[in-house]
């Protein structure tokens, strides 16, 4: 067992893109940190905000939400919702008083394995320096 | 007796006789003289006890789904009450032919308990003039500034007059703006010291759910926050975190801003300053000019093309 902490991210990802997408950074062996919980979700509009809350409260020390490009959903106009949706709790987020860079909302095109590693990459480095997230999280 | 009163008494007893509305929701004599409580008048000797004065406080419109009755129901409606019935309205909680509106303009509702530490007695009657509230309690008649006697939202009230009625009690006023000069103070602090603000305030909360059940917008007949999958029972700090977000989030983009939900609230927890954020954020980045008064669609249940990524700083297109 390892005694350095790791970030734990819970990765909310949209199964017609950035699912794709994270299969594609697996399949092209990109080295990416071993920090992402990735959940596959029908559409990054099934993301209910309560999820991201619950995540938190559950231990999770980052939360990415990640979908198709706005244009490309594949139900058409689902990842629009969740862009009026988000921009809102995000603001929210750190209106409770949570750190900006614990939230994350991406567009990750399943051609983007790339983008998919790059973008754990940086929530990872941003996550180390905060350390754990203590806010909003259940004391056992 | 004010002469809005007689005509509001003299206008409900007509409606009730000639069977228009089966019942009136407006406001009758409470346990002290200020603090009137909601009214059911079902006859006209019910009407005649029905008031009409600033202490007047709660709004009516959640009322109409507390009536069981089957026949129309008239309701007394100042600005906020009227936005309440246009919610309802547009929730398809209420159909309009159940529902005959009585609109009068309101100058602000006296906070009975802010009244009662201005003048140090039980205030017994109040009066609005201008920028000034005049108190009588049994040691006679005071003067004291609008802003120490009013509760919090009738001070950012920007809507006196309900936008339609059917019957008018006075000459309607036209509706102002609404500024949110709240949050933006609270934003200008950081994470931490934020995070610290609502852990002070969200740790006295008793889950009570009085801001719910006070809550003309939130009337789902199932609640998400009694469900122990999305709620685990226990008050504990992140429960509460978890509560006051889902709550505020459920009424983003359709609260009314009627401030019933902080009035209701036995902790004085500040719940305007989570749905003004939300109010604020609407209206910045989806260009929704007054995102408390009901539209066509909600600003959450519709998109455009060109939204901005609200995420991303100042919320800019990337």
């Amino acid at each position: 067992m390892s005694l350095t902490w790791e970030p734990k991210i819970v990765g909310f990802a949209c199964q017609w893109c950035t699912y794709a997408g994270a299969d594609l950074a697996g399949t092209s062996r990109l080295q990416y940190p071993a920090t992402v919980r990735p959940i596959r979700v029908p559409c990054s509009g099934r993301v209910n905000p309560a999820f991201v809350l619950r995540a938190f409260q559950r231990g999770a020390d980052g939360v990415l939400v990640a979908g198709c490009h706005p244009g490309d959903c594949h139900y058409t106009t689902g990842n629009l919702f969740t862009r009026r949706r988000y921009s809102l709790v995000k603001r929210f987020l750190e209106y409770l008083g949570m750190e900006p860079e614990r939230f994350r909302v991406e567009w990750i095109s399943a051609a983007e394995g790339k983008r998919f590693a790059q973008v754990v990459q940086e929530m990872t480095a941003d996550l180390k320096q905060l350390g754990p997230n203590w806010k909003m999280r259940e004391t056992t | 007796m004010s002469e809005r009163e007689s005509r509001l008494r003299s206008l409900a007893e007509e409606l009730l006789a000639s069977g228009q509305v089966r019942t009136f929701i407006g406001f009758g004599p409470g346990y002290e003289p200020s603090r009137p409580l909601p009214w059911f008048a079902q006859d006209p000797a019910g009407a005649a006890q029905l008031l009409l004065n600033p202490f007047c406080g709660a709004t009516l419109a959640r009322y109409l789904l507390d009536d069981g009755s089957p026949g129309p129901v008239g309701v007394l409606a100042r600005g906020c009450d009227g936005l309440g019935i246009e919610r309802l309205l547009a929730d398809r909680r209420v159909s309009r032919d159940r529902v005959h509106v009585v609109g009068v303009t309101c100058r602000g509702a006296v906070d009975p308990d802010k009244a009662y530490r201005e003048a140090g007695d039980t205030p017994l009657s109040a009066e609005l003039e201008g920028e000034r509230v005049l108190l009588t309690t049994a040691s006679g008649t005071r003067e004291f500034p609008r802003a120490s006697c009013l509760y919090d939202r009738c001070l950012s009230c920007a809507d006196p007059s309900p936008r339609w009625a059917d019957d008018w009690l006075d000459e309607p006023l036209p509706p102002g703006k609404r500024e949110f000069p709240d949050v933006a103070g609270l934003e200008q602090q950081d994470a931490d010291r934020r995070y610290a603000f609502w852990t002070r305030q969200f740790s006295r909360c008793l889950r009570c759910h009085a801001c719910r059940q006070a809550c003309p917008a939130c009337h789902c007949v199932s609640c998400s926050l009694d469900h122990p999958e999305w709620l685990d029972g226990g008050i504990s700090l992140d429960n509460n975190f978890m509560y006051h977000f889902t709550r505020a989030y459920h009424v983003a983009g359709r609260c009314i801003a009627c401030g019933e939900c902080q009035q209701a609230c036995p902790a004085q927890i500040p719940l305007m300053l989570l749905n003004d954020k939300f109010m604020r954020d609407i209206r910045d980045l989806f260009g929704v000019c007054h995102p408390h008064r009901p539209q066509e669609k909600e600003p959450l249940g519709q998109f455009c093309p060109d939204d901005p990524e609200g995420w991303r700083e100042g919320g800019a297109q990337p």
